[in-house]
C-alpha cells in the first residue's frame, strides 16, 4: 500500500509546523492487527514502529480483550499497554513504566497523564463543509480532533474503510509516547461503540 | 409489555431511562456482532413508541428490520437499561441470523423484495395447522426464543448475569397472573415462563405439571431452526389433545427482549390483539353487554327499558335486604361502642367519637378472608402494579447527588434566559437519588344509613382491594369508615393484617352521615402526623350535609391550606351537587360513580391514587 499516496493530502495539512511529527495508525482486518507508522520525508515509505496483535473488533470466538500490549516493531519489546474499560475509563494507554499516557471515558472526556484535555471534535459532515478539508472525503474521513496547547497532540484525523480504521496523528514533538496518546483517539469510537459487547463478554 | 405501557414510559421517563437513539452506534455494533460485520447497514434498526397504531408490543423483527422501543426505563439503573436494550437487539439479531441460515440464498431475495422471512418461515412450515395457526406461531416463537437466549447466555457471561440478576427478577412482577385465566391461557403463560425464564412464578396445578414437563422437554430438544417445525408440531398436538384450541387466543404480553419475532406474521384481520380486546368482563357484568358509550344511564334508554330497570333494581334491593336480614340473624351485630380512643384530643375537639373497631366483630378473621375471596383477581392485578412500581427501583444505584445536570437542558435554559432576560435561579446540579416521593393516603368511606345495600358492599370491596394491594407497596395509608362515629379500620402506619380484613367485613350501615367537617379534621390531623408527601384524602359518600351547611362548607379549602388534597367520590349522580356545594370545587377534585356502576369504585380509587399520588 502506498501510504504517501493515501495520506498525502492529509499529511500536507500540517506541513508548515516545524517540530511536528506525524504518525499513522491503522488496523488490518485480514491480519487482525494494528500497525503504527512514523511518516517519513517526501517520497519515502513510512517506517513501521509498532504493532498491536488485535484490531479490537470483538466477535463471539475472541477471548475477552481487557489488556493488550503494544510491541515495538524493530526490537519486539513492549513499549506500552492498552487497558480497556478499566478504572471507569474506556481506554487507558500506559507506557512501559505502567504510567498512564492518555485515557478517554465512554462519555468522550480525554486526558493526558491524568489531566483533562479539551478538544474540538469535528465529524465527517462538519469537516467536509470546510473547503480546506473537503478533499479528505475520498479518504473516508470520519472525524477529526483538534487539541489545545496543553496536549502533546496537535490534531488527529480518523478514517474508515470497510472494517478497517486508521488515523493520522500529528504530535507536537517526536516521541513514541506522544504517538501512543493519539492511539486513544484513533481507537476511541471503535472501543466505545463496543461497550455493550465488552459487558456481554465480561465474566 | 403493551403499547400503551410503552407510551406511558415515554412520557414518564425516569432518571435511569435510556433513549435508544442516543446509543444507536453501540446497538449497531451488537447487530454486527450477532449477524456479521456490516449487517447493521443491511438490517435497519427502527424505533417505535410514538403511540401510532401497528406498533409492535415489544422489541421485534420481521427478518429485515429490527424494531426497538424509543426508550427503555424499566430499571432504575441506566446501565441495566442499556444492557437490556443491547440484549433485545442481540436477541432480534439472532432471529435474523437464524432465518438467514435457514433460507440461505433465498434470505437475500426475501430481504430485497421486502418480504418478511419470519412470515415466510411460518407459512412454509405451519400451513397445515389450521385449527389455530396463531397458537402454532406462538409455540414456534417460544421454541426459537428459548434456544437463542440459551445460546447467547452460554456464550456471553454478561448476558447470563443480566438475565439472572435483572431480567428474571423483574419478570416476576411483570408477567400476568394465571389466576382467572382459562385453562388454555393459563397453560400458555406457564409454558412461556418455564421455557424462556426457566421457572414459573406461580405454582403449577398438579394436573398440568406432567404436561408442562413434557412440552418443555420437547422445546429444549429443538437445538436448531431445522428441528423447529417438527418440535412445534409435536407441542401443538399436545395442546390440541388437552385443550380446546379453537377458541380465540389473547396475545400474551411479550417477555422483554424476547419480543414477538413474528410481529408482522399475525393476519391483519386477526381479532387476537391482546388481552385488552378480549378481556373477560368483570364478575357482575354481562359478557354480551357492550360497554355503554356514556356513563350516564339516562342516555339511550327507552321508557320501557327504564321501567324494566327500575323493576329490576327494586327486585335486587328486595333480595339484598332479605339476604342482609338473614345475615344479621346469623351474626350478632357489633356493638357500636366508642371503643378505644385514637387520640383523646381529636375526639374532644371534633366532638365525634373515634372507634378503633376493637370491639367484637361479626366476622371472624377466617370468614372475612373467604368473604373477600371473590376479589382475588382484582387484588392480584393491583398488587402487580404496585410491585412494578417497586421493581422500577431495582438495580444498582449508579447515580449520586451532585450529578451534573443534563447538558441539553442546561443549554436550553441558557438560551431561554438570553431571549427572555429572565434567569431562573436553578441549580446546575441535580440530585440523582431514588425517587423520594412517597404519597400518604387516607380512604374514608361513608357507611351511614344512606349507603345501605350495594353501596356498602362496594365500599367494603374497595377498602379490601385497595388495602390489600397497597400492602405490597411501601406507602403509608389509612382506612376509615364513619356513620355517626369515625371508625379507624387501619391507622396510617399499621400493617395490613387479617384483623383489618375482619374489621372491613364487619362494617354495617347505620347512623346519620359522615359529618364531613368533623371527620375530615381528625383524618387531616392523622395525615399531618404521618410521614409522606403528597397527602391525599379520598372520601366516598353521598355528601349529604349532616351538620349545619355553613359548617360543612369551606372544609375543602381548609384542607388545601393544610396541603392535603381532598378527592371526593360521589355515589349517585343525583348527589353531584352536594360535592359542588362543599366548596365550589373543580370537577377534577371529585368524580361521580352512578349507583349502577358501583363495581367501578375500586378502579376509580386506584385512578385517583395514580393521578394524584404517584404522578404528582
Amino acid at each position: 500500500m502506498n501510504f504517501l499516496e493515501k495520506y498525502s493530502d492529509c499529511l500536507k495539512l500540517s506541513e508548515s509546523q516545524d517540530n511536528m511529527t506525524q504518525y499513522i495508525i491503522r488496523t488490518n482486518a485480514l491480519d487482525k492487527k494494528i500497525f503504527i507508522f512514523q511518516a517519513a520525508e517526501a517520497n519515502q515509505t513510512p517506517q513501521k514502529i509498532g504493532v498491536i496483535y488485535t484490531d479490537f473488533l470483538l466477535n463471539p470466538d475472541i477471548r475477552d480483550i481487557s489488556s493488550e500490549e503494544i510491541i515495538e516493531a524493530q526490537t519486539n519489546k513492549i513499549v506500552g499497554n492498552i487497558k480497556l474499560f478499566d478504572e471507569e475509563k474506556a481506554i487507558r494507554i500506559l507506557n512501559k513504566k505502567k504510567k498512564e499516557i492518555s485515557a478517554i471515558t465512554s462519555e468522550g472526556a480525554y486526558s493526558e497523564a491524568g489531566k483533562e484535555i479539551h478538544y474540538d471534535k469535528l465529524i465527517n459532515a462538519q469537516l467536509l463543509s470546510r473547503p480546506e478539508y473537503s478533499h479528505l472525503e475520498k479518504m473516508g474521513v470520519t472525524q477529526a480532533y483538534f487539541l489545545n496547547e496543553n496536549s502533546v497532540l496537535q490534531d488527529v484525523f480518523c478514517f474508515e474503510k470497510g472494517r478497517d480504521i486508521s488515523g493520522v496523528v500529528n504530535t507536537r514533538k517526536e516521541n513514541i509516547d506522544f504517538c501512543l496518546a493519539g492511539l486513544t483517539l484513533v481507537l476511541g469510537e471503535r472501543i466505545i461503540n463496543q461497550d455493550y459487547i465488552f459487558e456481554f463478554m465480561k465474566k | 409489555m403493551g403499547i400503551k405501557a410503552w407510551v406511558g414510559l415515554k412520557t414518564k421517563m425516569n432518571m435511569g431511562g435510556v433513549q435508544t437513539a442516543h446509543i444507536m452506534p453501540k446497538l449497531e455494533a451488537v447487530v454486527d456482532l450477532r449477524i456479521g460485520p456490516g449487517s447493521s447497514k443491511k438490517y435497519e434498526i427502527v424505533l417505535f413508541g410514538d403511540g401510532s397504531l401497528g406498533c409492535p408490543a415489544g422489541p421485534a423483527t420481521d427478518g429485515t428490520r429490527i424494531f426497538l422501543p424509543r426508550t427503555e426505563n424499566n430499571f432504575k439503573s441506566k446501565r441495566d437499561n442499556e444492557i437490556a436494550m443491547a440484549d433485545f437487539t442481540a436477541h432480534e439479531a439472532d432471529h435474523i441470523r437464524e432465518g438467514n441460515e435457514y433460507f440461505g440464498d433465498e434470505a437475500e431475495k426475501l430481504r430485497e423484495s421486502g418480504k418478511s422471512s419470519v412470515q415466510a418461515f411460518l407459512e412454509k412450515n405451519y400451513s397445515e395447522l389450521i385449527e389455530n395457526p396463531a397458537l402454532a406461531w406462538e409455540i414456534d416463537n417460544i421454541v426459537k426464543d428459548r434456544r437463542i437466549n440459551a445460546q447467547r447466555r452460554e456464550k456471553f457471561p454478561g448476558v447470563d448475569r443480566h438475565y439472572k440478576e435483572c431480567l428474571i427478577p423483574m419478570m416476576e412482577y411483570f408477567r400476568p397472573s394465571t389466576h382467572g385465566m382459562n385453562d388454555l391461557n393459563a397453560f400458555r403463560e406457564r409454558y412461556l415462563q418455564k421455557a424462556i425464564l426457566g421457572k414459573n412464578f406461580e405454582p403449577v396445578p398438579e394436573n398440568q405439571q406432567k404436561l408442562l414437563e413434557e412440552v418443555i422437554a420437547i422445546t429444549e430438544s429443538a437445538t436448531s431452526i431445522y428441528q423447529d417445525p417438527e418440535k412445534v408440531k409435536q407441542i401443538y398436538e399436545i395442546f390440541k389433545k388437552n385443550f380446546d384450541i379453537t377458541q380465540p387466543l389473547p396475545n400474551l404480553p411479550p417477555i422483554f427482549g424476547s419480543g414477538d419475532s413474528s410481529q408482522s406474521a399475525n393476519p391483519p384481520s386477526s381479532s387476537q390483539q391482546g388481552y385488552g380486546k378480549k378481556i373477560k368482563p368483570r364478575e357482575n357484568r354481562d359478557p354480551e353487554e357492550e360497554k355503554p358509550k356514556k356513563m350516564n344511564p339516562k342516555y339511550g334508554k327507552s321508557k320501557g327499558e327504564e321501567q324494566k330497570s327500575k323493576e329490576d333494581k327494586q327486585d335486587k334491593e328486595n333480595r339484598q335486604k332479605k339476604s342482609k336480614e338473614e345475615e344479621k340473624e346469623k351474626y350478632q351485630p357489633p356493638e357500636k361502642s366508642e371503643g378505644e380512643k385514637l387520640d383523646e384530643r381529636d375526639s374532644n375537639e371534633c366532638e365525634i367519637p373515634i372507634d378503633h373497631c376493637k370491639s367484637e366483630r361479626k366476622f371472624p378473621k377466617t370468614d372475612a378472608e373467604s368473604y373477600f375471596e371473590r376479589y382475588a383477581a382484582e387484588v392480584s392485578s393491583m398488587k402487580r402494579i404496585f410491585r412494578q412500581l417497586k421493581a422500577r427501583n431495582y438495580g444498582d444505584k449508579k447515580y449520586f447527588e451532585g450529578q451534573e445536570l443534563d447538558f441539553e437542558e442546561h443549554l436550553q435554559e441558557d438560551l431561554e434566559a438570553k431571549a427572555t432576560g429572565i434567569r431562573v435561579s436553578r441549580k446546575s446540579f441535580i440530585e440523582r437519588a431514588p425517587n423520594k416521593v412517597k404519597p400518604v393516603f387516607a380512604i374514608h368511606g361513608d357507611v351511614s344509613g344512606s349507603t345501605d345495600g350495594e353501596i356498602l358492599e362496594a365500599i367494603k370491596a374497595s377498602f379490601y382491594i385497595m388495602g390489600s394491594a397497597l400492602s405490597v407497596s411501601e406507602f403509608n395509608y389509612s382506612l376509615y369508615a364513619s356513620d355517626s362515629s369515625l371508625y379507624v379500620l387501619k391507622s396510617p402506619t399499621e400493617k395490613w393484617t387479617t384483623d383489618v380484613t375482619s374489621k372491613i367485613a364487619s362494617l354495617d350501615s347505620w347512623g346519620s352521615g359522615i359529618y364531613f367537617r368533623k371527620t375530615s379534621e381528625v383524618i387531616a390531623r392523622h395525615l399531618q402526623r404521618t410521614e409522606g408527601n403528597p397527602k391525599c384524602m379520598i372520601v366516598i359518600s353521598d355528601f349529604e350535609s349532616c351538620d349545619r351547611a355553613e359548617v360543612e362548607t369551606g372544609m375543602i379549602k381548609e384542607l388545601y391550606d393544610q396541603k392535603i388534597y381532598p378527592l371526593l367520590i360521589v355515589i349517585g349522580e343525583e348527589n353531584e351537587e352536594n360535592a359542588e356545594f362543599l366548596q365550589d370545587i373543580k370537577r377534577e377534585h371529585y368524580s361521580v360513580i352512578p349507583t349502577d356502576k358501583l363495581n367501578e369504585l375500586p378502579g376509580e380509587i386506584f385512578r385517583l391514587f395514580k393521578t394524584f399520588g404517584i404522578a404528582r
